[in-house]
C-alpha cells in the first residue's frame, strides 16, 4: 500500500531524501505536463517545474490539507507560476484550438479515468467563445480587460463570458460531483 | 469605501475565484465575503471548479535533464524549520474558529497572487537575445534562482553576480552550462531592493548576459 500524499509531502517537509525521491516520481510528469501545456515551451516549462518543486521543498510545512489536496496544492503553485513566467515573455499567441485541447492529454488511467472524465466533457459543453474566455482566464491569468483587447470584444462581454462559462463548469462539476471526487 | 450588494458579488464572483479581478474590485468583493456567508460559498465553489480544471492538465514524460536537475537541486535548498505537525495541530483549533479559517482560506485560495513576492527578470545576451530567467523570491529568507537555456550560451563555468545600485558587484555563485543550458539557484546574500541588475559573467570578464527584475506576485505558499 503506498503512502498518502499528505503523509509524503510531511516527509518532504522534514527532509526525508526517500519522501523527496518519491514524491518528485510521482508528481514530476504533472507538474511538467500541466506547465508544458500552459507555457508551450519546453524549457520555460523545465524552468516552471523545477521552481514549483523548489517551492514545495521551501514550503511544505505550511500545506494545509483542510484547504486542498496535494495534488491540487501543487497545480496551483504551478499555474501561478507559468502565469508568471509568461508575463515575462508575452505577448503570448493563443491559439483557440490549442487552448480547447488543453486538458486532452496524457493522463494516468488509474488516477484520473473517471475523476477527470467529468471535468472535461463539462468544459466541451460551454459554448466555444465561453470555454476560450474560460481558460484564459483560468489558465492564463487574462483578466476581462486583456481579454477584452486579445478578443476585440467589449470589457462586458468579456466579463459576462467569464461568468457564465464558470458558473455552467461549476454547476456541470457539481452534477458530476466530480469536485468530491478530485479530493 | 462603497460596499457591494450580493447581486454585485455574485456578478464578480467567477472572476475573483479565478483572480483575475483588479484590485479596487477585488478588495470591494473580499470585504463583502467576510460577512456574508452565501457569497463566499459561492466564490468556494467557483475555486474548486477553477481548480478542477489545473487538476484536469495533461502529463507529459520529463525530460532526462529535468530529471536529473530535480533530484540534484531540490535537497540543495534550506528550508525553514517550522514543524510539519503545525497544521495538524492548527486543525483542532480551526474546529472552535471554523469561520474565521474558512474567510481566511477562501482569501488566500481565491487571492493567489499573495506573498511572498518575487521579482523575475528575463536573462538577454547581448548577441543571442533571450537566454534565460532570473526569479527572486524576496521574502524573509532571499532567494534567487538562475535559468540558462536554449544552447544560446558556449557550455562553460559562469560567474553569477548582481550590481547594486550603489554601483558594488556582489557574485553569487557559479552557473554551469552543459548542452547550452544549466541552472544555479541560491540564497540572495544583498537587499533585493537594492539590485540594479543581474548578470552572467563568462571566465575572462565578459558580461554574457543580464536581467533587469520587475516585480511579479507569485503563486501560492
Amino acid at each position: 500500500m503506498s503512502i498518502t500524499d499528505e503523509a509524503l509531502l510531511g516527509g518532504v517537509a522534514l527532509g526525508q531524501p526517500d519522501a523527496i525521491e518519491e514524491f518528485i516520481s510521482r508528481y514530476e510528469r504533472r507538474v511538467y505536463g500541466a506547465a508544458l501545456a500552459i507555457v508551450r515551451d519546453r524549457s520555460l516549462a523545465q524552468e516552471v517545474a523545477q521552481d514549483a518543486f523548489l517551492r514545495v521543498w521551501r514550503h511544505a510545512d505550511t500545506y494545509d490539507p483542510r484547504r486542498r489536496s496535494v495534488n491540487t496544492w501543487l497545480m496551483r503553485i504551478t499555474h501561478n507560476l507559468c502565469v508568471d513566467a509568461l508575463r515575462v515573455r508575452r505577448p503570448l499567441a493563443v491559439d483557440p484550438a490549442t487552448l480547447l485541447d488543453l486538458t486532452d492529454g496524457e493522463h494516468d488511467p488509474a488516477r484520473d479515468m473517471h475523476a477527470l472524465a467529468p471535468v472535461r466533457a463539462a468544459l466541451r459543453t460551454l459554448p466555444p467563445e465561453q470555454a476560450r474566455t474560460v481558460l484564459l482566464a483560468a489558465m492564463y491569468g487574462y483578466n476581462a480587460q486583456m481579454i477584452s483587447e486579445l478578443d476585440h470584444i467589449p470589457l462586458g462581454t468579456a466579463k459576462t463570458r467569464i461568468r457564465l462559462g464558470l458558473e455552467k463548469l461549476r454547476l456541470s462539476l457539481n452534477e458530476s460531483h466530480a469536485d468530491e471526487e478530485l479530493r | 469605501m462603497n460596499e457591494l450588494s450580493c447581486s454585485a458579488v455574485s456578478d464578480l464572483a467567477a472572476e475573483a475565484a479565478l483572480d483575475v479581478l483588479p484590485g479596487d474590485e477585488r478588495a470591494l468583493v473580499f470585504e463583502h465575503l467576510e460577512h456574508c456567508a452565501a457569497c463566499l460559498r459561492l466564490v468556494e465553489s467557483y475555486v474548486r471548479a477553477a481548480d478542477a480544471l489545473l487538476v484536469s492538465l495533461p502529463q507529459a514524460d520529463v525530460p532526462e535533464e529535468l530529471s536529473t536537475r530535480l533530484r540534484s537541486a531540490v535537497p540543495s535548498v534550506p528550508r525553514s524549520r517550522r514543524s510539519y505537525a503545525k497544521p495538524l495541530l492548527g486543525a483542532v483549533a480551526v474546529i472552535l474558529v471554523a469561520l474565521t479559517v474558512v474567510l481566511v482560506g477562501l482569501r488566500a485560495t481565491s487571492n493567489t497572487h499573495y506573498n511572498p513576492q518575487a521579482e523575475v527578470g528575463s536573462l538577454v545576451s547581448p548577441s543571442n537575445g533571450h537566454v534565460g530567467s532570473v526569479k527572486v523570491d524576496t521574502g524573509a529568507d532571499p532567494w534567487i534562482s538562475m535559468n540558462v537555456d536554449g544552447a544560446s550560451l558556449a557550455d562553460g563555468t559562469y560567474r553569477c553576480e548582481v550590481l547594486l545600485t550603489s554601483n558594488a558587484t556582489v557574485t553569487l555563485g557559479n552557473l554551469t552550462v552543459a548542452a547550452g543550458s544549466g541552472s544555479w539557484n541560491g540564497p540572495l546574500e544583498v537587499n533585493p531592493d537594492h539590485i540594479s541588475v543581474v548578470r552572467v559573467v563568462a571566465g575572462n570578464g565578459d558580461v554574457v548576459a543580464m536581467a533587469g527584475l520587475t516585480r511579479a506576485d507569485v503563486g501560492e505558499s
